[in-house]
């Protein structure tokens, strides 16, 4: 890597924490928070951007960014009001600067190709026009409100039709309320004031048309090529009313329009967040600039001193075992050297650990975003509660974290929570709150988010269960294995396929996302009174608690958290199909003989040891021929040299320095259901 | 003129442009990868990394057995298609014999295309058979042998 990608890629990391402090920042707005501090900080961040995006030559972000930073700083310094829509189209640029990341950092210093619709929606909150960088060139509309009487009555209400153009550019509104009687003959039904309206906008003759064409009688004639206005170039709307006594003065200036309004001038898909376009809709947008997130970490001096102090140790151990070699001292010194380089070790791995470990936050505060999202597209109340934040886990797992966590918290929104009518009749608060709690537990980290909505509707999920054949017919509703159902794959009972979930690509992905990261997923749901989603995490993926075993000649590794019982004793029945299972506490479990699918032969004739294992689609009974000692294992991958092998999760090296397998309890599962003629258990009949 | 290491296997002499190779060892014993290529021997651990080792007799298409006992490691350094950085992957040949300065000109073209074979080059009446080290890797890691 040279020199100058080596630069760019730490500034598009740095620009990404960037955006993400903007992000959380702007949602934080939205509640309401202290709003001068978080002013502040969104500036900076754009600030810093906006900087570093002009050193490195990519001009496009850079004039994004500026234009950005113009608009927060003139809310920052109050010069301009901080309102639902200003804080919408922060969000707006937010993803729009995201975007133009992307693009940087695919090498394309060019701009989106929607960057105008981004221009022009900060333009137009932005009063004076901060002059637009891209777009079209502004032309200056005349249009007249003649005043007419009863059509108010019909709702031909002038003020909406103004409010709708305040929202395309700088429109300066003249009331004539020279028709206006008296206060006595005044007839409160009755419009009696005219308007005369200047419009300067970049918007075409269409966006114009619509704003007032619900106005009965209306015309248009096109304006001059140039500008300014001419008498000559009036709009004339026939019949339109003018207003009552009340000319509301407010629609006056552009950048009072309220958030009640939707701005119509924007394309459809400048107003639609990222995360929400189709086909993204399923898993969250990625930080842009490749893959799986951010390969680099940043540390803290201390660290790096804590950790260079200890290799200086090793080096120290490292002489007072030569230097004992070459006096061949006694035994003694050996043992003491070797104790200091235990402690040594340890220490070290420890440190190490602790450089990989983030907070839970770093996850967590993406989410208000997508609860955010899906509140305002499925028009539902929610607040996200985070508690434990500072819980501190390896950088691995939480990057895998956020994809499951993302559908999860989505999920429990769109699926969980009722409608807040809904909630009301059922005596709920209208605002559901979904939960996210992380906490350490020993060498786990448990994560569980919960909502307080309806439930999963079981009925639903039975059907769906005896439709797809994973359940028997005859299942009670209460009977079911909720989980069992719920993290088959291409499984919703959504019946209605929406842009957020639905689609049936869900909480298998979400399982199996899970399980990659060596967590266990569990479901808690209790009809009308909410479901709660279990996540137990490994602290790290780098190092797990491993049980040896040995199938014939060969020691393999079973992730212990995956081990639920051994015995040496199993009433093993054999189906029509082949399959062979057995039961294990009151359940019918698959057995799946780990010689046939290792292909290496068993040394006993009939299988000695079954040890029952959960995988994603349920409990499993292994049947190996020894257990060996338990230990903590170094995870090692297998695909950075060779590839991935089935039924292998991963290697590892074992205390004398052999290599030995990590098996994949779930894919051992599915070899096993795929290919019943496998078992050669057979040979125990 | 580039540099190439020598090697024999299964009584043929082969060579590889140099820059390839990492380091040259004594093979040790491997542990088995079930369900793994049928070129891959097992993998072994190389400074904490786990390396798959190739049985060159395979991919070669050589016959009879391997020359027993004395056989080592080459460790080469290979691009894939599949990921972005390159892999390590340990080539189990008999016996490294030389390494040798060869002109870009005294390596011909292979007469007929075994896509394997870069090409050749005589030296000391030797015909050394210049291996294509991405292709022989790529065939020899990607057949994939479910469990059957």
């Amino acid at each position: 890597m040279s020199i100058d990608a080596a630069l760019l890629a730490t500034f598009l990391e740095e620009c990404q924490e960037h955006l993400e402090t903007m992000e959380a920042a702007v949602l934080s707005l939205l509640q309401g928070e202290d709003d001068a501090e978080l002013m502040n900080l969104t500036f900076r961040a754009a600030h810093s951007i906006k900087g570093s995006a002009a050193t490195f030559g990519l001009s496009y972000l850079a004039d994004l960014t500026h234009d950005v930073e113009t608009f927060l700083d003139r809310r920052r310094k109050g010069e301009r009001e901080l309102n639902a829509d200003t804080v919408d189209a922060m969000l707006a640029a937010v993803d729009f600067m995201s975007r133009q990341l992307s693009f940087a950092a695919e090498g394309r210093d060019e701009p989106l190709p929607d960057l105008a619709n981004l221009v022009s929606l900060l333009a137009r909150l932005d009063e004076p026009a901060m002059a637009p960088t891209v777009g079209a060139s502004c032309q200056t509309w005349t249009i007249s409100f003649p005043a007419t009487g009863d059509g108010l009555l019909m709702g031909e209400d002038p003020t909406l039709a103004l409010k709708a153009l305040s929202n395309l550019g700088r429109l300066d509104v003249e009331c004539n309320a020279d028709a206006l009687p008296t206060l006595e003959s005044l007839d409160l039904s009755h419009g009696y004031l005219s308007f005369e309206a200047t419009l300067e906008t970049s918007a075409d003759r269409d966006a114009v048309e619509e704003a007032i064409a619900w106005l009965d009688g209306a015309s248009c004639v096109a304006p001059p090529p140039p500008q300014p206005a001419m008498p000559s170039d009036v709009i004339i709307i026939g019949d339109a009313p003018a207003m009552p006594s009340l000319a509301p003065v407010s629609v006056m200036t552009p950048s009072m329009s309220t958030g009640s309004m939707a701005p119509n001038s924007m394309a459809p898909n400048s107003m639609a967040p990222n995360s929400m376009a189709p086909g993204r809709s399923l898993m969250p947008s990625r930080p842009p600039g490749g893959g799986s997130g951010s390969n680099s970490i940043r540390v803290s001096v201390d660290k790096l001193d804590a950790l260079m102090n200890m290799v200086g140790e090793l080096v120290i151990t490292h002489s007072m075992l030569s230097d004992a070699r070459r006096r061949d001292a006694a035994v003694e010194a050996f043992d003491a050297a070797l104790e200091r380089l235990d402690t040594d070790t340890r220490a070290l791995q420890d440190t190490v650990m602790r450089i990989r470990m983030l907070p839970f936050r770093h996850v967590a505060q993406r989410l208000p975003r997508v609860v955010r999202d899906v509140v305002k597209a499925r028009g539902k109340e929610a607040e996200l509660v985070v508690e434990g934040e500072d819980t501190e886990l390896d950088k691995r797992v939480l990057e895998g974290l956020a994809d499951p966590l993302t559908h999860i918290v989505r999920n429990a929104v769109d699926h969980g929570l009722e409608p807040p009518d809904e909630r009301e009749r059922q005596g709920k608060s209208r605002c559901g709150v979904v939960t996210l709690r992380a906490r350490q537990v020993g060498g786990h980290v448990d994560v569980t988010i919960t909502d307080d909505g309806r439930g999963v509707n079981r009925a639903a999920l039975l059907r769906k269960g005896i439709e797809r054949g994973i359940v028997a017919p005859d299942t009670s509703k209460d009977d079911l294995d909720i989980k069992a159902v719920m993290f088959a794959p291409g499984l919703s009972t959504a019946t209605e396929v929406t842009g957020i979930s639905g689609r049936g690509v869900g909480m298998d992905v979400v399982a199996r996302n899970v399980e990659a990261l060596g967590g266990v997923i569990s479901i808690d749901s209790e009809p009308g009174s909410g479901t709660s989603v279990h996540l137990r995490l490994p602290l790290t993926t780098a190092i797990m608690e491993g049980q040896l075993i040995r199938v014939g000649d060969e020691t393999y590794v079973l992730p212990l958290q995956t081990m639920l019982e051994t015995t040496s004793t199993a009433d093993v029945q054999r189906l029509p199909s082949g399959q062979r299972v057995c039961t294990f506490r009151d359940d019918i479990t698959p057995v799946v003989c780990v010689s046939a699918l290792l292909g290496t032969e068993s040394r006993h004739p009939t299988p000695s040891l079954f040890v029952f294992a959960e995988s994603a689609t349920g409990v499993v009974a292994l049947c190996v021929d020894e257990m060996l000692g338990q230990q903590q294992v170094v995870v090692k991958d297998l695909e950075a040299n060779y590839r991935e092998i089935p039924g292998i999760a991963a290697a590892t090296i074992l205390g004398n320095g052999d290599v030995a397998m990590i098996l994949d309890v779930d894919q051992l599962f599915t070899m096993t259901v795929g290919h019943p003629s496998l078992d050669n258990l057979e040979a125990a009949e | 003129m580039k540099q190439y290491l020598a090697f024999l296997c299964g009584g043929e002499d082969f060579a590889l442009p140099i820059h390839y190779v990492v380091e040259v060892a004594r093979h040790q014993s491997a542990v088995r990868v079930p369900n793994a290529d049928p070129a891959v021997v097992g993998v072994i651990n190389l400074r904490g990394q786990i390396i798959p080792i190739v049985d060159m007799f395979v991919p070669l298409g050589l016959e009879g057995a391997a020359s027993g006992v004395h056989r080592v490691v080459v460790f080469t350094r290979v691009a894939s298609c599949e990921s972005e950085h390159a892999r390590t992957i340990g080539l189990l040949v008999d016996s490294v014999t030389d390494v040798m300065d060869i002109d870009d000109e005294q390596i011909k073209t292979a007469p007929a295309g075994d896509a394997f074979v870069a090409g050749m080059f005589y030296r000391d009446d030797i015909a050394y058979v210049v291996l294509e080290l991405e292709y022989l890797v790529q065939q020899s890691l990607t057949t994939l042998d479910v469990a059957s």
